[in-house]
């Protein structure tokens, strides 16, 4: 009786397991209020309890570009008209919130005035920018939200008018902070911290408890349009040491590692079964500083790209990051995977006076640029200042840099080493960049020609046509001017336990839980 | 006595204001703000971000504003952990700190204790050796490499004990040993040099020629002597531990108060930097407080101070 009793527990134990999944974030800073979220672990969690008019793939094949085509979610089709310009969505009926209130087109309008508006303090206003009127509405240069160019036309269709055809259009309304809004209940949001259960949403997932500094625990939504997903539970832990993560991980107590594993300890890792890895549509890149010598002439800025072999300074990554020479990453159209610039041995740069670099990053980059160092001192002669400075006050330096208003005397390093994470799969977030009315353009650069053909790029929606322009513009950027050294793409590096199915390394970064289901 | 305790706790109230006030302006003068992000934001969002934290003001008038919103006990909300009150971050993260603070001071005392006397006990044997030995050690081994070797020992390997988190006593135990260890070697180090200084005493002679044991002389004569130098360590001890826990609570992802110390630094999150810091300022000048009323109170001849 006793081992039978004991055997009904484990099989009980066992089956509970099989419904729980948990998943390591490395904070629990979460934002809830989706127009304002941005943070890669707020939008983990947002990504599985709230949906958008689109959403990404459940399961890749790999090596396919699946990922590159946004799927129907909340808007179960669309219409485009006027070359691509106007978007009507026809939105799925019967899906209903939590409370059981049903999804309108108006919640969507609701949402994306709010995320317009500059009370609400969002970050991710640009996303919009594309649709008519939208720029001027956050600038505040128009306040009659009437003449931006989102309508709901019925209960169950919402027209979008853009200013230009904006091809990767349907990739920003897969993005949290369009999520529709309870115009009704949001105000609520931000109390919601000590009642978490109470957060009205609509997506697979819901949150049911959220205890600070240990986790977040998201329970199937049963009510769910596309039904209930398989794992019952997901708990999201909050463990940032990647050390501690690991072990937990071996000790039974996470199903997935999706980031920041040991870098002393991938090597082993990546002989194992459970370790998957991907690309993500990340660069890593040198930005050139074009408004003084040395490099404001293109000569030095080609022999510095020429001298250096990226593969040197990959030894420091263990993986994690592979060479470049192209700025769209590779699994985007415009992506060119060889004819840039090669490194050439022996001495290829000369210069008077040592130059200096600044970048924010952990101690794998200090490795790796301390590799450059040496490198350019020996074969080349020229002395490198490595000025590594904290993250908050790189990014300060970058403002203050991008809105001019530096302070006197501050110098402005002679190379910035940075990183673009793509917002959306599409080459337009990486040509974007350099545009010269960008504010993430740190180069002092600017180029007529290479504004005309992304300006034209992004206004045709034929995908042949742009993957040209792109690729005669991002010649002038690395070749005719060598404004930027793309360096490396970032590789995705996860843990992830053998019986789970349908996990899927998104170059985005995203997670769904609702695709994830284990092997019977 | 009274005016004793009185002088004391306002030079408490002054250290705690010089602190508030050198860390305010400190924070400030930092580069990178709080809303320094990889996007430049449009600049009425950007407005309106700054003055709803009060940013736009001049630091001095966000100075007074905060010290006098400390005083009500406001210390204003996180920017970092949107929605949430640093006071209430505080109230829940504190009681975590303080029983794994409490708890690796009484490892650190009992241990230390324990092997400080059982090597004056002992003092040509291994045990003394290995005391000296682990005291050095535990001294110079930074505590992240302590706390890799034990979660190595005994989660990877032996597989007893849960390698992180805060939830069943026994989770509790391999923070804790890393947390005291220092400050058991400091005791162990500290008792067992006063007591092979009073076991070299004339009073010790006499005991010895009445012909009481070795153990009745350490325990009933000696040890009571070395008390004394040992509760002049526990501000020392309580600094240690302070400054430990910021480490050892982010490496075994225990949710306490000083996992925030660094995250806020690092976010420039200025109200939490600040309720923090306080919170640690105060109960390192309050411990010290303690520390020398206690002395003044065992010892008659400090009561003069």
């Amino acid at each position: 009786m006793k081992l039978f009793l004991l055997g009904f527990l484990f099989l009980a134990a066992c089956s509970n397991r099989r419904e729980i999944l948990r998943f390591n974030l490395s904070g629990d800073s979460i934002q809830l209020d989706w127009n304002r979220a941005n943070d890669t672990n707020s939008v983990v969690v947002l990504d599985n309890i709230m949906e958008g008019l689109t959403t990404y793939a459940d399961s890749l094949k790999t090596g396919t570009t699946d990922f590159l085509r946004p799927l129907p979610a909340l808007a179960s089709s669309w219409a485009l008209s006027e070359q691509g310009r106007v978007y009507r969505f026809n939105l799925r009926k019967h899906v209903y919130w939590t409370d059981g209130v049903e999804l309108k087109a108006q919640q969507f309008v609701d949402s994306w005035q709010r995320l317009l508006d500059p009370e609400t303090k969002s970050e991710n206003s640009y996303h919009l920018y594309d649709v008519e009127g939208a720029k001027a509405f956050t600038e505040g240069k128009n306040k009659d939200f009437s003449k931006v160019g989102i309508r709901a036309l019925d209960d169950y269709t919402l027209e979008v008018r853009l200013r230009r055809a904006a091809p990767y259009f349907l990739h920003l309304v897969a993005h949290v902070s369009t999520f529709p809004i309870r115009k009704d209940l949001f105000a609520n949001t931000l109390s919601l911290r000590n009642s978490p259960d109470r957060l009205v949403t609509l997506g697979p997932y819901r949150l049911s408890s959220w205890e600070h500094g240990r986790q977040l625990v998201l329970e199937a939504n049963k009510n769910y349009w596309g039904g209930a997903p398989a794992i019952k539970t997901v708990i999201c832990k909050a463990v940032p040491e990647p050390l501690t993560a690991e072990a937990l991980y071996e000790n039974n107590e996470l199903d997935i590692l999706p980031r920041d594993l040991p870098t002393s300890m991938i090597d082993r890792l990546a002989k194992r079964p459970d370790f998957q890895t991907g690309p993500r549509l990340s660069v890593s890149y040198l930005v050139f500083n074009t408004r003084k010598p040395p490099f404001d002439r293109v000569e030095n800025r080609r022999a510095f790209v020429r001298s250096i072999d990226r593969n040197l300074l990959l030894s420091a990554f263990h993986g994690s990051q592979r060479a470049t020479s192209s700025w769209i990453p590779p699994g985007l159209p415009g992506y060119q995977s060889e004819g840039e610039l090669q490194p050439l041995p022996g001495k290829v740069i000369s210069l008077s006076a040592p130059i200096s670099m600044r970048y924010s990053g952990n101690d794998t980059w200090n490795l790796s640029f301390q590799i450059l160092q040496k490198s350019l001192k020996e074969k080349n002669h020229v002395g490198l200042r490595l000025e590594q400075v904290d993250w908050k006050e790189f990014h300060g330096f970058l403002s203050a840099l991008a809105q001019h208003t530096l302070p006197a005397g501050e110098k402005i390093p002679d190379i910035l080493h940075m990183s673009w994470v793509a917002d959306y799969p599409d080459a337009h977030s990486f040509m974007n960049v350099f545009t010269s009315g960008s504010e993430s353009n740190y180069s002092g650069w600017k180029n007529a020609e290479y504004d005309s053909l992304v300006d034209r790029a992004v206004s045709t929606p034929d995908e042949g046509e742009r993957t040209r322009y792109y690729a005669q513009a991002q010649k002038i950027l690395l070749l005719q001017d060598a404004v930027i050294m793309p360096l490396f793409v970032t590789s995705h590096q996860a843990l992830v336990r053998t019986d789970l199915r349908g996990v899927v390394l998104n170059p985005l970064d995203k997670w769904y839980f609702r695709s994830i289901h284990l092997e019977k | 006595m009274l005016p004793n305790i009185l002088r004391k706790l306002l030079s408490l109230l002054l250290t705690l204001f010089v602190l508030a006030t050198i860390t305010f302006f400190l924070m400030h003068s930092v580069p990178g703000g709080p809303f320094d992000s990889e996007r430049a934001l449009p600049a009425a969002v950007k407005a309106n971000m700054a003055t709803s934290f009060g940013l736009d003001l001049p630091v001095w008038k966000q100075y007074t504003k905060y010290i006098f919103g400390m005083l009500h006990g406001d210390f204003g909300p996180s920017y970092k952990y949107i929605g949430r009150d640093v006071r209430e971050m505080i109230c829940e993260s504190l009681p975590i700190s303080l029983l794994l603070g409490v708890l690796a001071l009484g490892w650190a005392l009992l241990f230390g204790l324990g092997l400080g006397v059982m090597s004056a006990y002992k003092r040509k044997s291994m045990l003394s050796a290995f005391t000296s030995f682990f005291s050095v050690s535990s001294l110079s081994l930074p505590s992240y490499l302590l706390a890799a070797a034990l979660v190595y020992i005994f989660c990877v390997r032996l597989d007893i004990l849960p390698p992180a988190q805060w939830e069943s006593w026994r989770s509790m135990i391999l923070p804790v040993i890393t947390l005291g260890m220092r400050p058991a070697a400091m005791v162990a180090r500290l008792i067992r040099a006063s007591l092979l200084e009073s076991l070299q005493a004339d009073y010790v002679r006499t005991a010895r020629a009445k012909g009481l044991s070795e153990a009745v002389i350490l325990w009933k004569h000696c040890l009571r002597n070395s008390f004394l130098p040992v509760l002049s360590l526990l501000g020392l001890l309580v600094a240690n531990i302070i400054t430990g826990s910021f480490v050892v609570e982010y490496i075994f992802a225990i949710p306490g108060m000083g996992k925030y110390f660094i995250d806020a630094v690092t976010s420039r999150d200025y109200p939490l930097i600040m309720g923090v810091t306080m919170v640690y300022g105060f109960a390192l000048v309050a411990s010290n407080l303690l520390v020398d009323l206690a002395y003044a109170w065992l010892d008659p001849r400090i009561r003069i101070v």
